[in-house]
């Protein structure tokens, strides 16, 4: 389903003369040194001098990320770095698994980059608050009294701590007027070890916040290919902690959904999931929830929280690549006409419906021209935390 | 308050621009899973689900009470 933009900005001022434009690359090296020495060839390249005030990383957790982004502060010492290890990287003209991929934004796109780490070790909330009062304080006001036409947020989580809901809460109460957008870390599909990464600092249980300042105007892209079926349902009972479904409409959870999907709840699995996952409708905008497996005790666990008293919609796929197609189209017109580069989160989900359809050229068409870098997420951040769809920060 | 038309009423009062007006109520929907554009009828009067949207209004600094 495309989803039009979202709280399109418009610039302040126009980019300073001679600030630059942002610069992508993607390096598919294994040993770390050598793909930080491409990365910063290709960045170097499209930056033409211009002083980057943030890189932007995602790499496989093969690489050494501390080592590469040692390297990435080296060339740039005035910018924030950060990232995290991934499920698969891509930017515009490439795609990986094992690989890095890096945006650059220099002052013409961001005129100033503040970050913090947010450690969860004493509490997913405490950690966002600290994190956002250290990011007020660079900025000299506090997050809540910014203004949302010029600041955007960029959050990425450790992806398997399942704090997601928690810290997009804390991040709503902390700075209710801004928009962060973001994804979880991933690990190659081990689901052993995600990791993030700020500057020489990183943290398995966590999450980084980046807070831009932004010369030009900027939107978010949200697309899912899935629409909503007839079959509707209010969850009635639920472990919202451990995003369990035990009720829907007051019956057992697994025998609904599987009724609806055509199915038995014995022969529920990884492909029926997939491709109907359940989705929560704000005003025709899906906001997905993808089932992640059949509990023993009778639940369904998702891979989002699933709140007691929503109405969710069984849903159906409809088109991936032109769907994100479509939604980078809306993107563009929102900042303007052209955009001139986005930062993407694409779901793990997506990239396994795209490995199995050969999609992957099609969905980097969709950034085609556009400096870009994105990664396969274990889940993606817009306002809150969603599945089986791709968020992207689009800016002119 | 008592209904969620009032809650709505009340914020739409407060929040100016229709931007503000949209990212606050879909924070409130990802957080309670109230559609305060679209009050769903058995929810409109029920006490505890009218307290829960209060609650994450407030938190979000729109304390309506």
């Amino acid at each position: 389903m495309p989803t039009k933009p979202s709280h399109p900005h418009a610039s302040l001022r126009p980019p300073a003369s001679g600030a630059g434009r942002p610069g992508s690359a993607l390096s598919r090296k294994t040993d770390t040194r050598a793909a930080a020495a491409d990365l910063i060839e290709q960045l170097d390249a499209q930056l033409q001098g211009a002083t980057a005030t943030a890189i932007i990383a995602f790499w496989s957790p093969a690489h050494d990320g501390t080592r590469l982004l040692a390297t990435l502060r080296e060339r740039h010492p005035s910018a924030q770095v950060l990232g995290c290890t991934t499920a698969g990287e891509f930017n515009e003209r490439d795609g990986s698994i094992g690989g890095v991929s890096a945006i650059a934004l220099p002052s013409g796109t961001a005129r100033a980059a503040f970050a913090a780490m947010a450690p969860f070790d004493r509490g997913v909330e405490s950690g966002i608050r600290i994190a956002a009062e250290k990011i007020g304080v660079m900025v000299g006001a506090e997050l809540r009294t910014l203004d949302p036409k010029r600041y955007v947020g960029v959050v990425l989580f450790d992806g398997l701590g399942m704090s997601e809901e928690k810290a997009n809460e804390a991040l709503g109460d902390a700075a209710p007027q801004l928009v962060f957008v973001g994804g979880s870390a991933g690990d190659d599909l081990a689901f052993k070890e995600t990791r993030v990464f700020l500057n020489d600092k990183s943290t398995t249980n966590g999450a980084v916040l980046l807070l831009l300042d932004m010369a030009v105007p900027f939107t978010i892209a949200k697309t899912c290919s899935f629409v909503p079926t007839a079959h509707k349902f209010t969850i009635t009972r639920a472990d919202e902690k451990k995003r369990v479904v035990y009720e829907l409409d007051g019956k057992p959870a697994l025998e609904v959904y599987a009724k609806a999907t055509g199915t038995t709840p014995e022969k529920l699995d990884g492909a029926v999931f997939m491709s109907h996952p359940m989705g929560m409708m704000l005003d025709g905008d899906a906001w997905i929830r993808s089932p992640q497996m059949a509990m023993p005790d009778g639940g369904l666990r998702f891979y989002c929280a699933m709140t007691e008293g929503a109405e969710v919609h069984l849903m159906r796929g409809t088109d991936l690549v032109g769907e994100t197609k479509q939604a980078m189209v809306q993107a563009a017109t929102a900042v303007g006409g052209k955009a001139g580069g986005a930062i993407a989160f694409n779901c793990i989900l997506r990239r396994l419906e795209m490995d199995a359809t050969k999609a992957h050229e099609g969905f980097r068409a969709a950034f085609a021209g556009l400096p870009t870098a994105g990664f396969h997420t274990y889940g993606e951040t817009y306002i809150g935390h969603v599945n089986q769809t791709c968020t992207a920060l689009v800016f002119a | 308050m008592r209904t969620l038309d009032e809650v709505q009423r009340a914020l739409r009062a407060r929040v100016g621009s229709d931007d503000a007006m949209k990212l606050v109520t879909t924070r409130v929907f990802l957080r309670t899973g109230v559609n305060l554009k679209q009050v769903r009828p058995e929810q409109n009067a029920n006490a505890a689900v009218v307290t829960k949207v209060i609650g994450a209004l407030a938190a979000v600094g729109h304390s309506l009470t």
